[in-house]
C-alpha cells in the first residue's frame, strides 16, 4: 500500500449558509468541525434545546471559539411570533426570514404573507424546500433503492413543488429567495430558467450531494440519511452542472449529528458531512478530477454566501491540511 | 450445501439453496414420518412477532413442532422489551437461555440487517416492515408448482399495493431468480417509480395485467402506509378500478388461479365468488388456502436447513 501525501491547501476562511443541529448536545463538537473545516462564519438555521423545542435564543455559542461568528435565525412561523427575535439577531445587513420545514411546512399564503415582510425588510427568505404533506413521512428517495428496502419513499414532487411555488411568489412580490439545498434535477432547471427570467433567487446544495446517489444508503446505511435524501446518478450530474454554470451559489452543511447510530434506518437521525470533511471530499473528489476548480470551490464556500447575506469581505485564510485519495 | 446464518431477504440465498428447500418441502409434504425429526438433542425454536400475525406464526409453531423442535413464544408484549430493553440485549438473553434459531416479525424495515455481522443464533425474517418476507415468497413458490404451475417462461401478475408490500418485493427477487416474468398492477402510489428488474413490467391496466398473465397474486391495499392520502376516500373506488371478481375474469376469458397471502378483504381486491370457489390445481379458482397449507411443509425445510447449518 502506497503511502498517502498530505495536501496542504490555502483558501479564504469560509461560510456556512445552514447549519442545523439535531441537538444541543453536539454543539461543542459542531463549533469544533466548524473551525476545523476552515469556517469563519455560519448560519444557525435550528437547533433544538434540550426539551426538545426550537432554539429561540442563541446564547453566547461561540464564546469558546473565538474567531467564529454564529448568525442565528429564529423560525419565523405562519403568526409572525418570532419578528421581535429575528429583528435583534441581525445578520450582517440582511435579515433572515426562514422556514424550517423538517417539522413545519409552510403553505402557499403564509409563505406568501412572509416573502411580503420580507420584501418589506429588503430581507433574505430562505426556503426549506421540503413539503411535509407530500413527503408523507418518507425517507428515501423514491427510486429502486427505496423500493428494494421497503422504507418509506420520499419523492421528486415534495421537493419541486415547494421550489415551483417560492419561485412564482418571489417572481410576484420580488424579494430575495435562497433555497437551503436542492437535490434533484429538475429543481436545478426550475432555478436556472427564473434566474435567466430576472427573478432573485439563489440556491444551496450540500457536498454530499455532490458526490453521493442513494445507492449507499443500499444495505440501510445510517451514514447517508440526508434530508432532503440522496437522489440518483442523474440529479447528482445535473447539480454538478449546476455548479458549473452557477445556477448553484454555495454549499451548506445541513443536518450535524454526532450520533450515527448501528440501528434501524428509520430511527436513525439525518445526517450530512461534517464541515471539516466537505473541503477534503469536495477536493480529493472533484477538483483533482478536473470536474470542479478551487476557484469555483471557493466561491461556493466563501465568496457567495458573503454576497448573499451582505457580509464584509474578509481577508483571513486557511490552511487545510488532508491525505489525498 | 452451506446457507447464511439470517435469512432476512431472498437475496440470501441463491438458485441451488431455493431448489434444495423445495424438494426438501417436497419430502415433507409426500413422505411424512411417524415420528418427529429431532428427538434428542432437541434444538430450541423461538417466534419473536413485533407485529400481528396469524398464519405465519402459526405455521411455524407447528412445523418446529412437527419436527420435534423445543417450542419457544416470546412474547414481545410482556417481556422486558416494554421496559426498554433493546432487540439486541433480549436476542442475547435469549441465547444464553438455549435459543438456537428464532423467527422474527417486525414493523421496521432492515431492523435484522445489523445482526448479519454477528448473529446471536440462526434468524428467519417473519416479515420486516414493508421490507420482505422471504418464507411467504418460497411457500407460494413451492404452492405453485405443485398445482402445475410451471414458473421459467410463464408470467404472474401481482395486483395491488406492490409498493408497500413486503410480500411482493420478495416474491419479485425469488419469480425472477426461478425464470418468471412479472407485472405490476395497481393504481397510483401503489406502484414503484420505475421497474425493479428487467422481466418486470409496470402498467395501471388491470384488463392488460390479467390478459398477459398466467396467474393472479392480489395484495390488499395497505391504507396504513399511504400516509400522503391520510384518511381520505381515495382508494374507495379500488373493487371497480382492481378488484378481482369472478366477472371479470370470464368476461376476459381468463382461466387463471388467484393467489393472495391473506388476509384477504373480500369485495375489495377480491370478489366473493372468486374467494369462495377455492382450487388445488392450476385453473381458475382461489388458491389462498393451498398456500396455508404448503406454508407448514416449506416452513419445516426453512427451520431444518438452518438448524442443520445448511442455510
Amino acid at each position: 500500500m502506497t503511502k498517502k501525501e498530505i495536501v496542504k491547501i490555502e483558501t479564504p476562511t469560509f461560510v456556512d449558509m445552514g447549519f442545523i443541529l439535531n441537538c444541543l448536545g453536539d454543539l461543542e463538537l459542531a463549533l469544533t468541525k466548524l473551525r476545523n473545516g476552515g469556517f469563519e462564519n455560519f448560519t444557525l438555521l435550528a437547533g433544538k434545546e434540550s426539551d426538545g423545542t426550537l432554539f429561540k435564543h442563541p446564547g453566547h455559542l461561540c464564546e469558546k471559539h473565538p474567531g467564529l461568528i454564529c448568525s442565528f435565525s429564529p423560525m419565523v412561523n405562519n403568526k409572525f411570533e418570532n419578528l421581535d427575535l429575528l429583528y435583534s439577531q441581525e445578520l450582517g445587513d440582511t435579515l433572515i426570514f426562514y422556514q424550517h420545514s423538517p417539522t413545519e411546512s409552510l403553505y402557499i399564503h403564509s409563505a406568501y404573507q412572509i416573502m411580503l415582510k420580507a420584501f418589506d425588510y429588503n430581507a433574505l427568505f430562505i426556503s426549506f424546500p421540503h413539503n411535509l404533506k407530500l413527503a408523507a413521512e418518507g425517507i428515501l428517495h423514491q427510486g429502486h433503492i427505496s423500493f428494494k428496502s421497503g422504507l418509506p419513499a420520499l419523492s421528486y414532487i415534495s421537493e419541486e413543488a415547494v421550489v415551483a411555488r417560492d419561485l412564482e411568489l418571489c417572481r410576484s412580490i420580488g424579494n430575495k429567495l435562497h433555497f437551503h439545498q436542492i437535490s434533484s434535477k429538475r429543481s436545478v432547471e426550475l432555478i436556472k430558467r427564473a434566474k435567466q427570467e430576472g427573478v432573485s433567487v439563489t440556491c444551496g446544495v450540500s457536498a454530499g450531494h455532490l458526490l453521493y446517489t442513494d445507492k449507499l444508503v443500499d444495505g440501510f446505511n445510517n451514514e447517508y440519511r440526508y434530508l432532503p435524501p440522496l437522489r440518483e446518478e442523474e440529479d447528482r450530474q445535473a447539480l454538478i452542472e449546476g455548479v458549473k454554470d452557477q445556477t448553484i451559489d454555495v454549499i451548506s452543511s445541513g443536518f450535524f449529528t454526532s450520533k450515527i447510530t448501528t440501528g434501524p434506518f428509520i430511527q436513525a437521525e439525518f445526517t450530512a458531512l461534517p464541515p471539516d470533511k466537505i473541503f477534503p471530499f469536495i477536493y480529493n473528489n472533484l477538483v483533482t478530477k478536473n470536474i470542479l476548480t478551487l476557484d469555483q470551490v471557493n466561491q461556493l464556500l466563501a465568496t457567495n454566501p458573503r454576497k448573499i447575506l451582505n457580509l464584509p469581505a474578509s481577508h483571513k485564510k486557511f490552511v487545510h491540511e488532508f491525505s489525498e485519495v | 450445501m452451506n446457507f447464511p446464518s439470517i435469512l432476512e431477504s431472498i437475496s440470501d440465498l441463491n438458485l441451488g439453496q431455493v431448489e434444495y428447500l423445495l424438494n426438501s418441502a417436497k419430502g415433507f409434504k409426500y413422505n411424512p414420518r411417524k415420528h418427529p425429526y429431532y428427538e434428542v438433542n432437541q434444538p430450541v425454536v423461538a417466534t419473536c412477532f413485533l407485529e400481528h400475525s396469524t398464519r405465519t406464526r402459526n405455521s411455524f409453531v407447528l412445523a418446529a413442532e412437527k419436527l420435534g423442535a423445543i417450542y419457544l413464544n416470546f412474547d414481545p408484549a410482556t417481556s422486558s422489551l416494554k421496559k426498554g430493553e433493546n432487540l439486541e440485549e433480549t436476542f442475547l438473553t435469549l441465547r444464553s437461555q438455549g435459543v438456537d434459531l428464532c423467527v422474527i416479525r417486525t414493523a421496521v424495515p432492515g431492523e435484522l440487517h445489523p445482526f448479519k455481522n454477528n448473529p446471536p443464533f440462526k434468524i428467519i425474517n417473519g416479515g420486516d416492515g414493508m421490507h420482505q418476507h422471504p418464507t411467504q415468497a418460497l411457500l407460494d413458490l413451492f404452492t405453485m408448482i405443485e398445482t402445475g404451475f410451471k414458473p421459467k417462461g410463464n408470467t404472474m401478475a401481482i395486483i395491488g399495493d406492490c409498493e408497500h408490500s413486503r410480500v411482493c418485493h420478495s416474491l419479485i427477487d425469488l419469480m425472477t431468480m426461478v425464470g418468471c416474468k412479472i407485472i405490476l398492477c395497481g393504481p397510483s402510489g401503489c406502484l414503484p417509480r420505475q421497474t425493479p428488474h428487467k422481466n418486470v413490467e409496470l402498467t395501471s391496466d388491470v384488463t392488460y395485467a390479467i390478459n398477459n398473465s398466467d396467474l393472479l397474486y392480489l395484495l390488499r391495499i395497505q391504507k396504513e402506509r399511504h400516509k400522503k392520502f391520510g384518511e381520505s376516500n381515495y382508494f374507495s373506488d379500488y373493487p371497480w378500478s382492481h378488484g378481482i371478481t369472478m366477472e371479470r375474469l370470464k368476461k376476459l376469458e381468463k382461466n387463471v388461479p388467484v393467489y393472495h397471502p391473506g388476509p384477504a378483504n373480500i369485495g375489495i381486491e377480491i370478489g366473493a365468488c372468486v374467494f369462495k370457489n377455492p382450487t388445488n390445481k392450476h385453473e381458475l379458482g382461489y388458491l389462498g388456502y393451498e398456500q396455508v397449507r404448503h406454508s407448514l411443509w416449506m416452513r419445516m425445510a426453512i427451520i431444518m436447513a438452518m438448524l442443520e447449518r445448511r442455510i
